[in-house]
Parts: C-alpha cells; structure tokens; sequence
C-alpha cells in the first residue's frame, strides 16, 4: 500500500493508470479489490470528489451501505453540483430510510443553497476579502482614480459580504461534524461505556452529527429524533 | 412519475370495459347419452372483457349429481384490449333412468343476467354383458342376500373410517363413510354427512355400492368418500355420520320367497321403523410441518408436485404481451397452492396473474394442475431471461420439504412500433422515458475539480497567508491619514520632517563632489532651520534665524544659538570659496549633525 502511495505521488500518469485499472475491475465485479484503488486516490488526493465517489459506488457494490454513504457524503461536500454525486447520495441513503432533501425544504432550495461546496464558498469569502482590502488599499493611496475604482470596490465587498454570510450561515445550519454509522445497528449509549445503558439503536447508513469525542467513544446526536447518546467510534465513519 | 402515470394507465386499460362488450355464458356435455351411474363432464364457460368474471350459479338438478372438477381461465391482450374466459368443469352423474335436464344455468354482471340453454340427457340403464362397477352394486342392492347367519348383527349401520390417522397439515385425508343394510329399504335413505370442523373438504364421486359379508351377515352397502385437508395441527374430530333410514317391521321377510309380494304388502300395511344411525366420532392427530428446512417461498402446499413454464412466444418486440404459463401439477389441495412468485425482471413489466384449475378425483386421490398465467410486456429491447421461478411443498411420504424450480426461458425482444410501444390501451399516448430499474450511476472516470474550484479550494487552505490584505490595507490606511494630516498641517509636517529631511542631505553629500557637498550641507543647515521656522529659505539669514530662534525658545542655550551662526557662516564659505580639503568637509558634516540634534532637542522639542 504504501508503495502504491508513493508511486501515485511520484507520477500523475501513474494515477490515472491506477484510475483506470479500478473502472476496469470494478466492471469485471472485482468491488473490493477496486475500492482498494480507490481509496488510495482519495487518500492522494483528498479534495477530489470524483475518487470518493467511485469509492462509494464500490462500497456500495460490495454490501457497505454505510461506508458509501460516507464516501458519497465526502464527495457531496466538494462537489454539490454534480448530479451524479447527488443521485447516488440520495439513492443510497433511501436505502438507509433516508431522504437527501430534509422533509419540508423544497428540493430547489435545497439545490440552490447547496450550489457552492463549503471549500468554494470559504474560497469566495477569502477572494471577496483579497480584492475588498487590496482595493481598498488603492483606493485609499490613489486618491485622483477613486471614481474608477469605486464600482469594482463595491463588487468586490458584496462578494465578500454575500460569500461571508452565506458561508456563515451554512456553517451555523449544518452539523459542525457528520458521521454515517457503519456497522448494522449501531447501539447509543446513555454513556461512553459498555456499562451504560443501551438508549437507542440507529441503523446502517444513518447519518448523526457527531458532538464530541471520548476516548473510544463519540458522543452523537440524531436532531430528528431528538436522540443523543454515546456509539463506539469504529461505530461510526466522519467522512 | 412518468412510470407511475404509464402504469396507471396501463392499469386502466386493463379495468376499462368497452360499453359495447358484455359477458357471455356457454354450457356443453361430454355426452347426451349416458348409462345411470356414469360420468359425463359438463363445461360452462364465462367470457367477458374483464380478468374477473362471475361465477355461475348452478340450478337445482333432480336426479342428477354434480361435482366440482375445477376451472381454467385464459386472458389475453390484444392491441391493449383485455378479454377473457373462465371455463368451469363438473362431474355430472345420472340417478335416475329417463329424461334428465339440466336446467339452464346463469351468471350475473353488473344487474343483467345471462343464460345458458337447457341441456337434456338420456339415461339409459347399462347395455347387456356391461359389467361397470356402477351397474353392479344396484343389482345386487336390489337382490341382497338373505341373513346367511350372523345372528345378533344389526338389519342397516354406518361406518366411518379414515385412510390414516395422523396425518399432517394440508395433506389428503381420506373419509369413508359406508351404510350397510342388510335387508329391504322402504325409502331412499338420507344421509347426513358428517361435521368437519377444521378441515378442507372436497367430494370424491361417485357413490359406490357393493356387498359385504360383516360376522357371517350379508350387506349391502353404500359408500360416500370424502377427501379432507386439515387446516390446523393437533387433534381434529369428525363428527359422525348419521343415515335416516326406513325399514321393514322385524318380521322374517325373504324377498327371494314365493310369497314375498304377501308378506311386502303386509309390511306396508303394517308400516316401517324409521332409524336414525350414526357413525362413530373419529379423531385424528394431525401433525404440524416440521419446521427444520423449511423454505422461505414455502407457502403451505402439501403433496407431490412439479412445476413447469411455458410462455406462448419467445420472440416479441416491445410493447406486445407475452403471456407466461406457470403450472404446478401433482397431488395435493392445488386449490390451496398460492401463486408462485416472479422474480423481477427489470425488461418485463409484469400484469395481474390470473390462475385456473383442472383437476380429477381418480382412484379417489386429487390430483390436477393449477396455471398461473401472466402477462409481461416487454419495456425494453434486447435479450431477457425469466429467471426460474421456485414452488416449495412438503412431500408427508417423504417426510420433507421439496424445492422444484422452472427452466429459465430466453426472449428476443425487437424494438416495437411507435404505436405498439406504448405497452398498454392508449395506443395515441405520446411515447416517453419509461424507468426500466434503478440503481447507481456509473464511475467519474475524470476529476471534478476544474480551475476555478480548485483556486477557491487554494484560497479556502490559504491559511494565514490571508492576514496579507489586511496588512496591505492597515499599511495604506496609515499612509493616507498621514497625507490627509499633511494637509491639513503643512507647517507641522514640515517642522517634524526637517530634521529627516536635513540627515537625508547630509548622507548625499557624503557621496556629492565636494562642490556639492558644501552645497548639500548649506541647504540641509538652511531647510531645516526653514521647515522649522515655518519660514522659505531663499531670503533666510543667520541673524534672522538667531532672532527667531531665540523667540521661539528664549530659554536656549546662547552658545547653541551662536554656533548656528557660526556653522552658517562656515558652510557659505566653503560653497562659495572651496579651498580646503575634502577633510573639513567631513568635520563640518559631523559638527552639521550633531547641531541638528540639539537644536531639535534644545530649541525645537
């Protein structure tokens, strides 16, 4: 594996070699050995969301609803408008009883709120910033092209007003952290502990938001049902 | 939706009835002409333009039997147009010699009734030399044996016995169900079959006759069987029989004596018993199925069976029906036996299933073939393949569970006309995307990020290199308040920048010719004593500046006031008359600098 690593970080065309020989078992239905190549081009390249999702169709393929819908979540976060990222997230987490589009949210509001990933949106408010600021500085050292740089100054910090409150507010709406449960039934504790009572249990491919971490044990929420409690961390996969 | 809304329409096809079309009843026989006692089959079919169909109501028949033998049904679809037909089998068997109608038998459909019409049957006794098993036992009924012995036994009994006494659920049981006479009837008996309460029953005609010798007596007896499905494990009761039957006086009366006519008539005179015989109770232990092995699509058929498929074309183009025929045949309750399930064909859009019956009551087992006819229209072209489709059952002789399974079967679909691909009754329906199975979309087999995601993702990760606009903007903030203060002050911004502007001079005229140099340093001493006097250079004198130095700081030091004189002086000279060497300069320099400073921090502080 980790001369796998290095071989993809050494070459690039080795990379897309590596991409093409799993497609190429993941149509002779070899799923496992092809998410082994998958996710090693996820791990290369980490903001790509294209190699999280093949990861997902893979572990979907081969019976991990749960690590699929963690993958596709990943590859949901970096690219929310590709619609195949989209469709699949839906289609898997229907299998796990669960809807992409929050019940009461119209599916156009929900596409539109989510056309920027958090990275692009973040990106936008630090690009609003640059050219709000270093504008700003020019407008304030030239004096004599103020009436040339004001428009574009107003632009630019609308774009970091509107980035900023718009990065802002998703970041208040949306889970600080997500995890999807990976094993069949995962069991809630009332406490980070086997001797804590078991309070709920949440099925594979749930998604919670996960509030803090003890040792082994995260402490996780489920907002719907106004569940709380405490899962093993192998329990649960933070895409 | 757009699958929902075919389907549904599709479905309405299949419900729509045209106004014009109604159902329509038929009934024949095997034969008109028929011994007493035979079987003739008798066939009513119902067709209609609808997958269900009522059921015939048979009329009252006199002097004629009639059993059930089971149904079939066929439904077609042509050009979207539903219609089928049921056709309905009984056992038909004469009782009495002579004319036999079978009345004319109806079916009713939304308030209007149809009939069939009336079918008559000759019965005839059996031809000469004919030795049927239904001629015989009437003769002899009809000639019964005189009591040979067998004193003490009773004149007429029923018996009841079953073929096994533990048998399981589902499985056949057989009732039999004999009354024994051993003398003269007056009247028809009449029987009363037995209570079965927890079990499925189903008649197995015909009624036989025969004799038998019980403790040296002589009998007659009549046989009635009766073919019984438990429904329940555990122990399970039939109630008994009972015969009401009329008989002679107890008189010794031998109808094969000379004088038998005389002694009937006596009897008659003198009227019959009437005895009400019953059978005794009979229970059975039926056994639960084993639960071990027990197959997940099992649905409870109990017997031998088999199953096979058919499908009546293989080769089709999309939009055209194909029905296909699954039937499950052997032995057992095929009434109970619940449609096998399809597998799901993702190329196949699958209709109601409909199923038929056929079966006989030989050797007193039932047996026959349940169909379960369905119609798939293909969605898609291309190759598909029905799966083979399973049918568990137990088999009680074995004792174990049997798995039977169909061969799958290979269609060849064409693509289909515009019009035929519709698939269902609205052949002018506009045709669109039609939803064949869900499942994931395929591979991303190139990245993607493009430039511009990438470059936000760069800015997002910038880190704290994003502190720089801010240090550039603080930086021009600063600058332009220092400007906008020294516009606001321009004396006070000349005053505080002479003594910068003056070092700035002297570190030229380190480098200047030493022309130069005497100019560089007579300006620096010049422009500053004039920036902070807030006075123009040109015209400035050594006295005047003395003068105004004085006025501003009249507490300064009177050497220091002189020496500025003193060094004015010197730096005119050395501009105007440049003698001396490069050296003095150098001094004059020093002596400049160290000048400034005091008089910035004695005079100007």
């Amino acid at each position: 594996m980790k001369a796998l690593l290095l071989l993809l970080a050494l070459c690039p065309a080795a990379r897309a070699q590596s991409a093409a020989g799993a497609q190429r078992l993941y149509d002779q239905g070899d799923y496992a050995a092809a998410a082994v190549q998958y996710r090693a081009l996820a791990y290369k390249e980490p903001r790509e969301a294209a190699w999280r999702y093949d990861l997902g169709n893979c572990l979907y393929k081969s019976g991990q609803l749960g690590r699929a819908i963690a993958s596709y979540q990943r590859a949901f976060d970096l690219a929310p408008r590709d619609g195949d990222v989209r469709f699949n997230l839906a289609f898997a987490l229907r299998r796990a009883g669960e809807d992409l589009v929050p019940a009461g949210v119209p599916p156009l509001l929900f596409v539109a709120f989510n056309v920027l990933s958090a990275a692009e949106l973040a990106g936008l408010h630090w690009l609003g910033c640059w050219l709000t600021l270093l504008l700003g500085a020019w407008f304030l050292a030239q004096p004599k092209r103020r009436g040339l740089l004001s428009p574009c100054l107003i632009a630019a910090a609308a774009l970091w007003l509107i980035a900023g409150s718009w990065w802002a507010l998703r970041s208040w709406i949306e889970p600080s952290e997500l995890g999807v449960v990976v094993v069949s039934t995962a069991e809630l504790r009332s406490g980070p502990g086997e001797a804590f009572d078991v309070s709920f249990t949440v099925p594979e491919g749930r998604r919670v938001e996960v509030l803090s971490k003890q040792g082994d044990w995260l402490e996780v929420g489920l907002a719907k049902q106004g569940a709380k409690g405490f899962v093993r961390a192998d329990a649960v996969e933070i895409p | 939706m757009k699958t929902c809304f075919a389907a549904f329409l599709c479905l309405c096809g299949l419900a729509a009835r045209p106004a014009a079309a109604q159902v329509s009843i038929s009934a024949q026989v095997s034969q008109t002409d028929v011994a007493i006692d035979d079987q003739i089959a008798l066939s009513v079919t119902v067709s209609g333009p609808d997958a269900s169909l009522p059921e015939p109501k048979l009329p009252a028949l006199s002097n004629l039997s009639i059993y059930d033998s089971g149904r079939s049904q066929n439904l077609s679809i042509v050009n979207g147009q539903v219609s089928s037909s049921i056709v309905y089998t009984y056992v038909v068997i004469p009782r009495a010699v002579g004319k036999a109608v079978i009345p004319p038998i109806s079916v009713t459909d939304h308030g209007r009734t149809f009939r069939t019409e009336a079918i008559t049957l000759n019965v005839h006794r059996p031809q000469a030399g004919m030795t049927g098993a239904a001629a015989m036992p009437r003769r002899a009924a009809r000639r019964p044996q005189p009591p040979q012995g067998g004193q003490g036994q009773p004149d007429a009994f029923v018996a009841a016995q079953v073929d096994d006494q533990k048998p399981f659920v589902n499985q056949q049981l057989t009732l039999t169900v004999r009354f024994y006479t051993a003398v003269s009837l007056l009247q028809s008996p009449q029987y009363q079959p037995p209570q079965t309460e927890g079990f499925i029953c189903e008649d197995l005609p015909p009624e036989r006759h025969g004799q038998a010798t019980i403790h040296g007596r002589a009998y007659y007896y009549s046989e009635i069987k009766t073919a019984l499905f438990a429904t329940q494990p555990g122990p399970l009761t039939i109630a008994p029989a009972s015969v009401r039957a009329l008989l002679p006086q107890a008189m010794p009366v031998d109808p094969f004596s000379g004088d038998f006519f005389n002694r009937f008539f006596q009897q008659g005179l003198s009227g019959g018993r009437v005895l009400e015989l019953r059978s005794k109770p009979i229970t059975v232990d039926v056994q639960p199925l084993p639960k071990t092995g027990k197959p997940r699509d099992f649905s409870g058929a109990v017997g031998r069976f088999s199953i096979s498929d058919d499908i009546d074309h293989a080769r089709l183009k999309t939009g055209e029906a194909a029905t296909l025929t699954v039937t499950v045949s052997g032995e057992g309750n095929l009434k109970s036996i619940a449609a096998p399930a399809l597998p799901q064909i993702a190329q196949l859009q699958a209709f109601e299933t409909v199923s038929s019956l056929s079966f006989d009551k030989k050797n007193d087992v039932l047996r026959g073939s349940k169909s379960f006819k369905t119609v798939l229209v293909p969605r898609v072209s291309g190759r598909a393949t029905i799966p083979p489709v399973h049918f568990s059952y137990f088999d009680p002789v074995r004792r174990a569970y049997v798995e039977a399974r169909t061969s799958p079967i290979a269609l060849d679909i064409a693509p289909g006309a515009a019009a035929a691909a519709a698939a269902g009754p609205a052949p002018s329906s506009p045709r669109s995307v039609a939803a064949v199975s869900s499942d994931l979309r395929y591979l991303k087999t190139a990245p993607l990020r493009g430039k511009t995601t990438r470059f936000l993702q760069a800015m997002a990760a910038a880190g704290p290199l994003n502190a720089m606009p801010f240090v550039v903007f603080l930086g021009a903030l600063g600058l332009s308040l220092y400007r906008r203060q020294a516009l606001l002050d321009p004396a006070g911004t000349r005053s505080r920048g002479a003594l910068r502007v003056a070092q700035a001079r002297l570190r030229q005229a380190e480098a200047a010719s030493e022309a130069a140099a005497a100019a560089q340093l007579s300006d620096a001493l010049t422009g500053y004593l004039a920036d902070k006097l807030g006075r123009s250079a040109h015209g400035l004198t050594a006295k005047r500046v003395q003068e105004l130095a004085r006025a501003r700081r009249p507490d300064a030091p009177g050497p220091l006031i002189e020496e500025i004189r003193t060094l004015w002086e010197e730096l005119d000279m050395r501009r105007f008359s440049p003698s001396s060497g490069h050296h003095d300069l150098e001094e004059l320099a020093d002596r400049l600098d160290a000048l400034l400073r005091r008089l910035e921090r004695e005079v100007f502080s």
